[in-house]
């Protein structure tokens, strides 16, 4: 306790000179005072006083030198030691309050009973969801930074679905989130295109993609015919029906006629879409890196 | 001093990021420093449940007065001077309910409960809880005292920043402060004799 007591006092000190090592060196040849010291600088004062008046006045200044606070220059510290070593009153209310300083500074920060930072992004999100609209960086325009309340509200639900994932994985920051999110995109637009061109360059996939188009256009067809009854909305309705209709036969007939070649062409469509993505994220990334000042 | 002003650096950057819009910059703020906070509240208030309740509502504050956060000042300084209002407020608050309730005297000097708990230095040192006492000692203070103590030596705050923090002129933090002191040296003799002892 007497140790942990002296390192606070340590500390203290430590911090309070630390611009300035003269001044810390003085105090420390002054908290211990030599007997050269011996009431020397009080002598006159004790004349002039009464005892009792100059207890009063050290008194007043003992707690700015428990302290240490920083009032009480290292000359009038080595007087008021130098009045301690001869006054035991003194010395003893000194000494008091040190200890009291000492038992105090004894507590010690209680662990958090829980985190609470999952229950106040909740909150937040409830009570004052919205409050900052998503911006980008400060380094871009502000005209730029204006988001709709749609768009707004999308990311910002995304944004504590990350949160929450985060608590689990405390110590990671925020750039290597950015670049996990981005790879993870990355990897479900390949696994995308790859299926499609499975799909695609199978016969079988392709016969399948024309039949339910084949369905899907019998349907509109039909949906045209009963709407085209109705005189003019319904003549409007008929005709855009009808337009679908030709557009998905084409897409049918595209479809079908697609051979091998397609592999070659969507394997080349799948690299220039990733290259493209990874090339979009890494710019981005190093715009935050560059606005938070390199952290 | 260097690591200071970078500590307070980056607090600054993520109070931008979280003014626009970047919810888990905040997140980072409210896991850095909720131990502060909930030990002040705790010591304040002297019970974890109220203590827990009362740093949700002062990140929550925090958060919907960003704004008008001044970005040199430190946002610690700044969660310190949220969470002591409130932490006066619920106290006045059950002040004013315990004196509807009870009638009773609700004098803020009135005679410590703990007192009547710590009398012999053996049994202190039996139930081997030197904090306890002291922290049942700093429950019977005053509200302006508890807090300076509770800032100057659990939060380990400057005389300047309790000053900044509770909008007190520093004179007067330094008198509530050895105030403070020479109330609970009476309230502390026992653990005192006993540390004595201990040399
Ligand atoms: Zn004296």
């Amino acid at each position: 306790m007497v140790a942990y007591a002296r390192y606070w006092k340590w500390k203290r000190m430590e911090n309070k000179y630390e611009n300035n090592p003269e001044e810390r060196q003085e105090w420390g040849a002054y908290a211990t005072p030599p007997p050269t010291f011996h009431l020397n600088s009080d002598k006159q004062e004790v004349q002039q006083n009464s005892p009792a008046t100059l207890c009063v006045r050290v008194q007043e200044m003992l707690p700015s030198l428990v302290d240490n606070d920083g009032t009480i220059r290292p000359e009038m510290a080595a007087a008021l030691f130098a009045h301690l070593a001869v006054c035991p009153t003194c010395a003893k209310e000194f000494e008091e309050m040190q200890r009291t300083v000492a038992v105090l500074n004894t507590l010690a920060l209680q662990p958090l009973p829980m985190d609470f930072s999952g229950v106040i992004m909740h909150r937040i999100e409830l009570e004052m969801g919205g409050l900052y609209a998503k911006q980008a960086p400060p380094a871009t325009s502000p005209i730029s930074q204006v988001q709709t309340g749609e768009s707004y509200a999308t990311e910002h639900i995304t944004d504590f679905a990350t949160v929450s994932q985060l608590q689990h994985t405390t110590v990671e920051t925020s750039v290597t989130q950015s670049t996990l999110t981005a790879w993870q995109r990355v990897v479900a637009l390949g696994a995308f295109f790859a299926t499609l061109l499975v799909f695609l360059s199978s016969g079988w996939g392709r016969a399948t993609l024309g039949a339910s188009l084949q369905t899907a256009r019998g349907w509109l067809r039909q949906i045209a015919q009963a709407t085209e009854e109705i005189p003019l909305l319904g003549w409007v309705t008929g005709q855009a029906f009808s337009v679908i209709s030709q557009s998905l036969h084409l897409l049918e007939e595209t479809y079908r006629t697609l051979g091998a070649s397609a592999m070659k062409g969507l394997f080349v469509d799948v690299v220039v879409a990733t290259t493209v993505i990874v090339f979009v994220n890494g710019r981005k990334s190093q715009a935050r890196k560059a606005s938070t000042g390199g952290l | 001093m260097r690591t200071v002003s970078l500590l307070e650096q980056t607090d600054a950057m993520l109070v931008r990021q979280t003014l626009c819009g970047q919810a888990n910059a905040y997140n980072t703020l409210v896991q850095r420093y909720q131990r502060q906070v909930y030990n002040l509240a705790y010591r304040m208030l002297g019970n974890a449940e109220d203590a827990g309740d009362l740093v949700q509502d002062t990140f929550l504050r925090a958060y919907g007065a960003l704004a008008s956060f001044r970005q040199d000042a430190s946002f610690l300084t700044w969660l310190y001077k949220i969470a002591s209002n409130l932490c006066i407020d619920l106290l006045r608050s059950r002040k004013t309910r315990y004196a509807l309730s009870l009638d009773a005297e609700t004098d803020e000097g009135r005679e410590p409960a703990a007192d009547s708990r710590s009398s012999a230095p053996e049994e202190i040192a039996v139930r081997g809880a030197v904090q306890d006492v002291v922290h049942h000692a700093i429950q019977n203070l005053p509200e302006r005292y508890r807090v300076v103590v509770i800032m100057r030596h659990l939060n380990d705050m400057s005389v300047e920043e309790i000053a900044q923090a509770l909008d007190l002129p520093t004179g007067t933090v330094k008198t509530h402060l050895f105030r403070a002191r020479e109330m609970l040296r009476g309230r502390l003799r026992p653990v005192l004799e006993m540390e004595a002892d201990g040399k």
